[in-house]
């Protein structure tokens, strides 16, 4: 028997507990791959929202201190001076810290501070010096009526130059307003900004305003930014990943103010950015691991109340293998299994019935077997010889027992040949031979003839079967002394007497001994019985047989037939040959016929041959 | 195995029945009832077997209409064998009146069953045969049975 080497249970238990975790795993996996796109996509919207937002707030406040100060401007060109009223103007607008003009020769790059105008005594003073090193290198390249901004650096102020044509060709010096000012609140968005980093930067990528530490380095070197090219900023604005030089990713974010050459950038890291998607992760990772040890704890009872039934059953199995088929299972269910349960239980009580059938059946072969054995007893020797008569026969019954019987008898100077069939073949007629053996016994010391020999038997039968069951029987005595062969019939086919003869007999040859003829035995209590007396002389030969023997089939169920029945005594008589050999050669040509088929009734034959050598 | 049937009907005050298939102890005759007087012909043309179990219950059919005129026509050739070995299988008030006799002929495997019938072709003082019964080829033909023993009945 195999052994059960991974039960049943934990077989329910893994499928019930993989296909959940498998088809979760599957769905997270998809979730936060589409949350991911999703929530960068988010980001990269609300960073470049922001970038432009304050872009525009920029550009917008620039735009108002430059709207401020234009009428400042005309008039130090129309006066070549700031004028009281001017500097009362100044003194009322609110970002701009120090305003000065300044006259430079093109031609030369030297320049030289016209005026200036101040809201506090000492910012001219802190600045002068940082002021012109930035004027001295920007000369260059300020275009005309074109507004630049640069920041100090190490303070919140800015300052944006302006450059005036000159106004006589011949005298190519230009004026160059600059105009320093805070941002006011939105410094404070740059240098304090959280997890979303903001940078002012300039037209070379400089960063302009944001945390300190950062300040006047290239962006481009904190940040391997796309959009910044050769310390240019190639597009309006924008949003993409980028890697710093730590490998991390940042989503990174700018959009160009517009004027001045700046550019708002936002910076987040990816992953701070991201930590939504971790949150998630580690939440779903804990419902997950509680969802899975829930859904094991409920396979492990829905495992159990399935295989509990099935272990029932696998034991009760076990026990049927082993011999015990009084097992039963007793599972209540009114599932496959309830149903797979009574159909064991049916099948053991059938086995058991049918195990109890065939030890019944196996005591009855072996009780015909015995009968079989006691019923041959009830035979004669195959062959024998009294002088000048030789016998040999041939019995074969249909089944364990036959309905046939012969037998022979020396009883004084005379020998007896019996034959019988008894009706129908199997046990029961079997029963009637023996009957009629005994009788035959007792018979054959009374030294009778064959008519009141049947006659005799006849009381026996009937006193036996009631009626029930008859039997044909042919009785021949044949008197050594006289050769006369006397013989009654009781309704048995008729035997053949064939008489000596040098030439080869045929079909007309055969004499029937049916000169009388009388009730089968058992047919009534009263029946009466003939005999007759016929000569039995040197080299005659008679031959018994039963009705058996014609009715041989072949493997077709073809019958033998009389005709090849009467061809097959006349071969084996045309031989000359003993009764032994008479008896092998016809059974010979029977068999080869019957091919090994089941005989359809008990088969007897025999023959009496008497021969004087 | 031909299943045991039979067609009962009355003409001119003769009861007459025809069998066919065969006779085993599985046929029941009481649903064959016999009528104790008057003639009864009985047709056995179609009749294929019938063994020692259907011999024992035909005896006792028989001996229940033992006042009747029984005409036994169309004997096939294992009815006319047990008529001539089982005693009583043909009643004292039983005549047959028309029988089959096998004819063959061995070399050219033909066989035929000629009809042989009271008055013409036997009568209770013997025979009368035909003088030659040929096959379809003209071959003559010979009885396929043993005569003394086949013929036994007609002389009782």
């Amino acid at each position: 028997m195999q052994k059960n080497k991974f039960s049943l249970r934990y077989k329910i238990l893994v499928l019930l507990t993989l296909i959940p975790l498998i088809t979760l795993s599957a769905y997270l996996i998809l979730a936060m791959k589409i949350f991911e796109t999703d929530k960068i996509a988010y980001v990269f919207d609300s960073s470049g929202n922001l970038t432009q937002t304050i872009a525009t707030q920029i550009k917008t406040q620039l735009t108002s201190i430059m709207s401020s100060n234009k009428f400042i401007f005309q008039d130090f060109l129309t006066k070549n001076s700031f004028d009281p009223f001017a500097s009362e103007y100044f003194k009322s607008e609110s970002n701009t810290e120090l305003l000065l003009a300044y006259e430079v020769d093109l031609d030369s790059k030297r320049y030289k501070l016209i005026q200036y105008l101040q809201k506090n005594n000492d910012i001219f003073n802190q600045n002068k010096d940082k002021i012109e090193t930035i004027l001295s290198q920007e000369i260059y390249y300020v275009k005309d009526n074109e507004r630049t901004v640069y920041s100090f650096g190490s303070d919140s102020h800015f300052l944006m130059i302006e450059k005036v044509p000159p106004k006589d060709l011949k005298n190519n010096k230009s004026l160059f307003f600059v105009i320093v000012f805070q941002l006011g609140e939105l410094q404070d968005v740059f240098q304090n900004s959280g997890a979303q980093k903001l940078f002012l930067v300039d037209k070379s990528a400089k960063i302009r305003l944001g945390s300190t530490d950062v300040i006047n380095k290239n962006f481009k070197t904190l940040v391997d930014v796309k959009f910044i090219e050769k310390n240019r900023i190639s597009s309006l604005n924008g949003v993409e990943i980028a890697s710093a030089a730590d490998k991390k990713e940042f989503i990174i974010s700018y959009a160009q103010v517009g004027i001045g050459g700046l550019t708002v950038i936002s910076s987040v890291l990816k992953s701070r950015a991201l930590s939504a998607l971790d949150i998630l992760l580690k939440k779903s990772i804990i419902f997950f691991v509680i969802l899975i040890a829930v859904t094991t704890i409920i396979s492990l009872f829905a495992s159990s109340s399935i295989t509990n039934a099935i272990t029932l059953l696998f034991t009760a199995t076990q026990k049927v293998s082993e011999g015990d088929f009084t097992t039963k299972v007793q599972i209540k269910s009114s599932d496959e299994v309830g149903v797979l349960a009574d159909n064991f239980n049916r099948m053991s009580e059938e086995i058991l019935r049918l195990l109890k059938q065939t030890a019944e059946k196996a005591r009855m072969e072996n009780e015909l077997q015995t009968a079989k054995t006691v019923q041959e007893t009830l035979f004669p020797e195959a062959r024998k010889k009294y002088d000048n008569i030789e016998i040999s026969g041939f019995y074969e019954p249909a089944s364990e027992c036959g309905g046939d019987w012969w037998h022979y008898c020396q009883v004084g100077t005379k020998l007896f040949f019996w034959i019988g069939d008894a009706t129908g073949h199997g046990a029961p007629s079997a029963l009637i031979t023996s009957a009629a053996k005994s009788a035959a016994v007792i018979i054959e010391s009374l030294n009778v003839g064959p008519a009141k020999a049947l006659e005799y038997l006849n009381h026996c039968i009937y006193e036996v079967s009631r009626g029930r069951l008859m039997m044909t029987f042919f009785i021949g005595c044949y008197d050594t002394i006289t050769s006369d062969f006397t013989y009654a019939n009781a309704s048995h086919e008729a035997p053949y007497l064939i008489k000596n003869s040098t030439k080869s007999i045929k079909k007309k040859d055969l004499i029937p001994l049916n000169d009388v003829n009388s009730p089968r035995l058992g047919q009534s209590r009263d029946s009466l019985y003939q005999e007759t007396t016929v000569r039995f002389e040197n080299d005659d030969l008679i031959y018994f047989y039963t009705d058996g023997v014609p009715d041989v089939v072949d493997p077709s169920g073809q019958p033998w037939g009389e005709r090849e029945f009467i061809k097959t005594i006349i071969e084996c008589f045309n031989m000359k040959t003993n009764s032994d050999e008479f008896i092998k050669k016809f059974a010979k040509i029977m068999n080869e016929y019957r091919k090994g088929s089941s005989l359809v009734d008990d088969v007897t034959f025999f023959v009496v041959k008497n021969k004087v050598y | 195995m031909a299943k045991f049937e039979f067609k009962k009907e009355n003409s001119n005050a003769t009861e007459k029945i025809a069998m066919s298939g065969i006779i085993d102890e599985d046929v029941d005759f009481n649903i064959l009832k016999l009528s104790d007087t008057g003639n009864i012909e009985i047709d056995l043309k179609n009749l294929k077997s019938i063994n020692s179990c259907g011999i024992r219950e035909w005896i006792k059919w028989l001996s229940s209409s033992k006042n009747s005129q029984i005409n036994f026509v169309n004997c096939p050739k294992i009815i006319v064998d047990q008529i001539n070995m089982v005693d009583g299988f043909l009643p004292t008030n039983a005549i047959v009146s028309s029988f089959f006799v096998p004819y063959y002929n061995e070399e050219n495997g033909t066989e035929k069953n000629i009809l042989f019938r009271l008055g013409h072709e036997y009568s209770q003082n013997g025979l009368n045969s035909p003088a030659k019964v040929t096959d379809d080829s003209g071959a003559e033909m010979e009885m396929d049975v043993i005569e003394s023993k086949y013929f036994k009945f007609i002389k009782k």
